[in-house]
């Protein structure tokens, strides 16, 4: 009366296309049936898993692994969700046995790479990847892992390579042209990412990503009409992306907004993350020299800095700066993978992936230095988040900022000076007033202030500020 | 009709032959009882009722004669007299079941509801295991609207009779009804996880997800009912329904088949096809459809109006309005054939403003005007305007290439956008729209009445209709008034609407030139340039050099659809072709994907002298390859007299000019206005020799063409028609002309 084989194909069907709601009745027939016991739970933990009910979704294959344990869509399964809930050793496991159930199947030796990339074995998992690549060469999404990984080792012509390969040898494929764009820009190849968006714009395959790497990339080699058309483009092809409506703003398409998206910043920072120590380095940055001597000063004055929030904490360039404190150095940052960095350094207590304002308003601890080093640019108006942190400081503690500075050309008389400005990199730039009038709304004073180059390269000279605010006595 | 209205009828149990127990009976009485109904089926009424009557007189003790004289009365509808049998029957018989439900039935049908309820409450005493009682007394309660009531019985009438879907469908309609939509929706989740075999509780619940308009979670537990249970053709039905509402018109086909199938006396579900099979482009398909459903149901107006649309866009105009001609005298004061008569019409040769306007004015009287006055809201002439845009085709369509840019560069402090009618899909267009949208109210109540009251009650200060009389328009809601600024803008803007209720329409001096004011019955809204924006596809090809230059033979292109192109200018084509003996001729539409259709044209052009060789058909393809195939033509030949609208600006973006001849009516005049936008005045022509004669002069400027193709696009790109900040300038400032003349005049 029922027919069985037709009710699993279509929910095998739903499940690949994301139609969770369709297959969960379907699946729940067939198990109503009697059918085999194993698909049925190999299908009720997938659609599990997909509703985010992922410790449900383990038990269940936990459970049928228990009476079938070389199940090997089982075990792959497991071996997926333990990615997702970041457990690589489980995922490992399970991948590994996967491997040893059959050698010869490109998904578990793929998955066996992911996870052991997550467990820091980058070697390896290129290993297991270039073998999942040759198993099946047709799968795009192994080209881009392998890139991933390139990445991850610091081999970025080796991951540009690999995706320029992977392009031309499935030139429909959206998702590997985003990847090479992407990595591209991530690689600061800015040339690179024009050649290849423009490839994509030619081909009629351009998707938002590729047309805002692409105006990412204008923007930095100075070509500013063209970044302003491709964020443009990027617009209309992603109408609701935080970010890009943010990038439109920073061209003048769009009214800015008082901050930048916090989207817009994690994206920012991850694309940067790969190479922002290589070239703070080589361009000189100058800011942890400075806390430094800010730290020594606090010091001096009879009192040992006990704890220190770093917001917007990146790699930890600040942190590897410093001595450890008593209650030690919590750590602050919207990118993944600048904490990721943050994390090898050891320099962290606390590190949380978290926006600073957010932080701030939530967590209710005081500290004794409070610090901002690339925040407030990515904030148009500053006195709600230097608001938040003064009622974080503890008595006595004091808040170091840096910002862009912003120098008005406009004559006092004729034009009403601008607090801040959105730039077309996406930073905003403060006037030294503003910073002024807005600490002093925030209850702080600046103690001391001092103009100078702190950014990395670009065209930026002698336009940054660093301010040490104390609490104003009351 | 709803589910409620068709309760009435079918909630009686149609007792084939006298069945009630006989202990007592004369065998002969029942024997004739039993003749007698036998009579009455085979159409001797007058015979069958004098025998019953005469047996209730034999036996004034016996009931059932006198039920049957009552049933045979309201089979005939004499509600009045079935209700008199009705109750005689009852007389003899307090506790009789059936009567009690043809008492309750009669009295329901006649509005006596209260009457009908207290019936129906004694039978659900006396036989409380009759799901058949519950049921009606849900229909009698919900049409005195006690919902909670109505939804109470519902649930009795499911408890008895759990394999009744039409009962578990009433029962989601009354728990929306009475406001317990939620509960009733636990319920059913729960029900089904618990049973995953009941398709009855699984429809349920795919309709009532439908009905909350969560349409996706509908669709997918619908689907997955119709997977279940293949031979079940309720939830292949909803699931047509739900598919279609969300334009996912594919599927929708392929579950109305699989319910055909299933229910295949049923007429009207292959007239839904039918109109599913016209929005798939199938025009060939939905005529033989249509065709064979008028032969066997009639002339009914629905379907002459279906034939009429598939006959205009495979290219035969003349009977295309024929059919819609014949639905005018079919149903006069229907408003349906006459707006499918404006939609031939506009495509009919030598159509004239006149004609079109009148058509309008017929049209728009045939709709409900009344109503409501104008709505007068804060006069404030200077404040933020709430403006409404009224359309099914908010997505990738001409409205959205031709109205977005220009939406998405109005000042958003100054106005305020509010979508209306489009449903929530994928679609990257829909996304821009959603994107400026401060609100956004996917699907309007079927009820038109309903649904103007809920536009109005969005107060809006302007309405604009993007969508006229197209397929699921929305234009005839202006009617009921639903903002007190309304304007006639992009969507089937084939000429005036001529209806009272719209304010504005907008156009440009190209449109709606000096002299030709008069055909409209709104006031002109001028724009500045051009009337739309045209927002060109980041995927566009780029241009491709002159063909002629490598094939040394002119290609002329259109790749307008089959329903402009008529008899008429086939045979200004040919006339073309024979004066340029070395051209060829390039078509491209969808509906020559159809072996048919294109065999049709060719012969078309055979007849007129061309050979086939010189006529090259190409079906539909994706976007970007049809753009990228204007890399084959070397100028395009508008249609005439609907001329290209959305095909010319591509055309243009593509680097090909359009040679068009330009008529009275607005859709006449589409590529002249596009033209004209961006410096081309030149391409214009007013008959039909001078377009011929510039035809066949253009075709011998190669060089010409060559350098007017290779800096095209720049010259579009920088010209109004595609300068969004400027064009928004422009319609900013009608919009608020608009709205100031409405302030004025309610305060003067």
């Amino acid at each position: 009366m029922y027919d069985e084989p037709h009710i699993l194909s279509k929910a095998r069907e739903f499940i690949r296309s994301n139609r969770a709601s369709a297959a969960r009745p379907l699946v729940d027939a067939l198990d109503q049936l009697g059918f085999d016991p194993l698909v049925v739970a190999e299908l009720d933990a997938t659609l599990l898993s997909k509703s985010g009910r992922r410790a449900e979704a383990k038990l269940r294959i936990d459970e049928a692994l228990r009476s079938a344990p070389a199940d090997l869509a089982l075990l792959l399964l497991r071996a997926e969700l333990s990615l997702d809930m970041g457990d690589a050793n489980c995922a490992a496991a399970s991948a590994a046995a996967g491997v040893v159930a059959s050698p010869a199947n490109a998904r578990a030796n793929a998955l066996l790479g992911l996870a052991l990339l997550r467990l820091g074995h980058a070697a390896d998992a290129l290993v297991c990847l270039t073998k999942a690549r040759s198993l099946d060469p047709a799968k795009p999404a192994f080209h881009q892992t392998i890139a991933e990984i390139h990445m991850a080792m610091g081999g970025f012509a080796e991951a540009q390579a690999t995706l320029a390969a992977a392009v031309a040898r499935f030139p429909e494929a959206h998702s590997l042209r985003a990847a090479a764009t992407e990595t591209s820009l991530r690689c600061g190849n800015y040339p690179g990412v024009v050649e290849l968006a423009s490839a994509a714009c030619a081909a009629g395959i351009a998707g938002a990503s590729v047309f805002s790497a692409l105006g990412r990339a204008h923007t930095r080699l100075g070509r500013n009409g063209q970044a302003a058309e491709a964020f443009a483009e990027a617009l209309k092809l992603a109408p609701c992306d935080a970010s890009i409506q943010h990038l439109c703003a920073s061209v003048g398409l769009r009214t800015a907004p008082d901050r930048a998206p916090p989207a817009f910043v994690e994206t920012t920072f991850d694309t940067l993350a790969d190479r922002y120590d290589q070239e703070a380095i080589a361009t000189g940055y100058r800011l942890p020299e400075l806390f430094r001597t800010h730290l020594r000063d606090f010091a001096d004055r009879g009192r040992p800095v006990q704890n220190l929030l770093d917001l917007g904490c990146g790699t930890g360039l600040l942190a590897a700066a410093t001595g450890p404190f008593d209650q030690g150095i919590t750590g602050i940052d919207l990118s993944a993978r600048m904490l990721g960095r943050a994390a090898k350094t050891g320099a962290y207590a606390e590190l949380w992936h978290e926006d600073a304002a957010g932080f701030v308003l939530r967590d209710e601890r005081q500290w004794d230095v409070i610090v901002m080093s690339d925040v407030l640019p990515y904030f148009g108006d500053i006195a709600a988040i230097l608001q938040g942190a003064a009622r974080r400081l503890s008595p006595g503690g004091s808040l170091v900022v840096a910002l862009d500075e912003l120098v008005s050309n406009a004559e006092p008389d004729r034009m009403a000076p601008r607090s801040w400005h959105l730039e077309r990199d996406g930073r905003y730039r403060h006037a030294g007033f503003y910073l002024s009038m807005a600490a002093a709304h925030a209850g702080l004073q600046i103690g001391s202030s001092e103009r100078l180059d702190l950014r990395m390269g670009r065209d930026r000279t002698g336009d940054s500020r660093v301010a040490i605010l104390t609490r104003i006595a009351s | 009709m709803t589910r409620q209205s068709r309760n009435v009828s079918f909630a009686l149990r149609n007792i084939e032959c006298f069945d009630t127990p006989t202990a007592a009976r004369d065998s002969t009485l029942m024997s004739r009882l039993n003749l007698a109904i036998e009579r009455q089926k085979a159409g001797h009424v007058h015979e069958a009722r004098l025998e019953m009557q005469a047996l209730a007189q034999a036996d004034k003790g016996w009931d059932e004669p006198v039920f049957r004289l009552a049933d045979s009365h309201r089979a005939e509808g004499d509600d009045s007299r079935a209700g008199e049998r009705y109750r005689d029957c009852l007389m003899r018989n307090p506790r009789h079941h059936d009567a009690l439900l043809g008492l309750a039935a009669t009295q329901l049908r006649i509005g006596n509801i209260l009457a009908a309820q207290t019936t129906l409450l004694r039978c659900c005493r006396l036989h409380r295991a009759s799901s058949a009682a519950w049921d009606l007394l849900g229909l009698a309660f919900g049409s005195s609207q006690d919902c909670a009531e109505a939804e109470r019985a519902y649930s009795r009438a499911q408890a008895l009779a759990p394999q009744d879907m039409a009962i578990a469908l009433r029962r989601v309609d009354a728990a929306i009804a009475a406001g317990t939509a939620d509960t009733e929706l636990i319920r059913l989740e729960q029900a089904t996880e618990a049973d995953a075999l009941d398709i009855v509780l699984l429809t349920a619940r795919g309709v009532l997800l439908d009905r909350l308009g969560r349409r996706d979670e509908a669709i997918d537990i619908l689907e997955a009912a119709s997977i279940i249970a293949p031979a079940a053709s309720q939830p292949a039905l909803e699931l047509a329904n739900a598919l279609l509402h969300v334009d996912r018109n594919k599927e929708a086909e392929r579950a109305l088949t699989a319910a055909i199938a299933l229910l295949p006396d049923q007429w009207l579900l292959r007239n839904n096809r039918a109109v599913i099979l016209l929005r798939l482009l199938r025009y060939h398909d939905a005529r033989r459809e249509i065709e064979d459903l008028i032969a066997t149901q009639g002339e009914r107006v629905g379907l002459l109006c279906n034939l009429a649309t598939a006959l205009t866009a495979l290219g035969e105009q003349d009977a295309g309005l024929a059919a819609a001609t014949r639905a005018t005298e079919v149903a006069p004061d229907q408003h349906l054939p006459w707006r499918t008569v404006i939609n031939s019409l506009a495509y009919t040769p030598g159509v004239t403003a006149q004609a079109m306007l009148d058509a309008g004015r017929r049209a728009a009287a045939a709709l409900r005007h009344e109503g409501k006055a104008p709505l007068v809201r804060d006069l404030d002439r200077n404040r933020r305007l709430r403006i409404g845009l009224l359309s099914t085709q908010l997505k990738t369509h001409p409205v959205g290439w031709l109205t977005l840019a220009g939406f998405e560069h109005l000042d958003p402090r100054a106005f305020e956008l509010i979508c209306i009618g489009t449903p929530e899909t994928g679609d990257p267009m829909s996304k821009r729209f959603r994107a400026i949208a401060s609100e956004w109210h996917p699907t309007p109540d079927p009820d038109p009445e309903r649904a103007a009251a809920e536009i109005r009650d969005l107060n809006l200060d302007i309405l604009i209709d993007l969508s006229g009389y197209g397929d699921r328009g929305l234009m005839a809601l202006c009617a009921f008034r639903c903002a007190p600024v309304q304007i006639k803008w992009v969507g089937m803007q084939n000429h005036s609407t001529g209806m009272p209720e719209i304010d504005w329409f907008i156009a440009d001096r190209w449109e709606v030139p000096v002299g030709l004011e008069a055909y409209y019955s709104e006031r002109l809204l001028h724009l500045p340039d051009g009337y739309v924006c045209y927002s060109p596809p980041s995927y566009a090809p780029t241009v491709a050099p002159l063909p002629a230059l490598r094939n040394g033979f002119v290609t002329f292109g259109c790749f307008n659809n089959l329903s402009k192109i008529t008899p008429a200018v086939i045979a200004t084509w040919s006339e073309i072709l024979r004066r340029v003996p070395d051209a060829r001729l390039l078509l491209k539409t969808h509906q020559f994907g159809d072996p048919f259709t294109a065999g049709a044209l060719h012969q078309a052009f055979e007849s007129a002298g061309i050979a086939r060789s010189r006529i090259e058909l190409r079906g539909g393809s994706p976007h970007r390859a049809l753009l990228a195939e204007y890399g084959d033509v070397d100028f395009v030949l508008d249609p005439f007299p609907y001329t290209g609208g959305l095909t010319t600006c591509e055309a243009l973006w593509m680097g090909v000019p359009t040679l068009t001849l330009a008529g009275e009516t607005f859709s006449s005049r589409h590529a002249a206005s596009h033209l004209s936008n961006v410096g081309l005045p030149d391409w214009i022509t007013t008959d039909r020799a001078s377009y011929c004669d510039e035809a066949v002069r253009r075709s011998s400027g190669i060089h010409a063409l060559a350098a007017l193709r290779n800096g095209l696009r720049s010259r579009v790109k920088d010209s109004p028609l595609c300068d969004a900040p400027r064009f928004a300038a422009g319609l900013s400032d009608a919009f608020r002309r608009a709205w100031r003349d409405h302030c004025s005049s309610h305060t003067s």
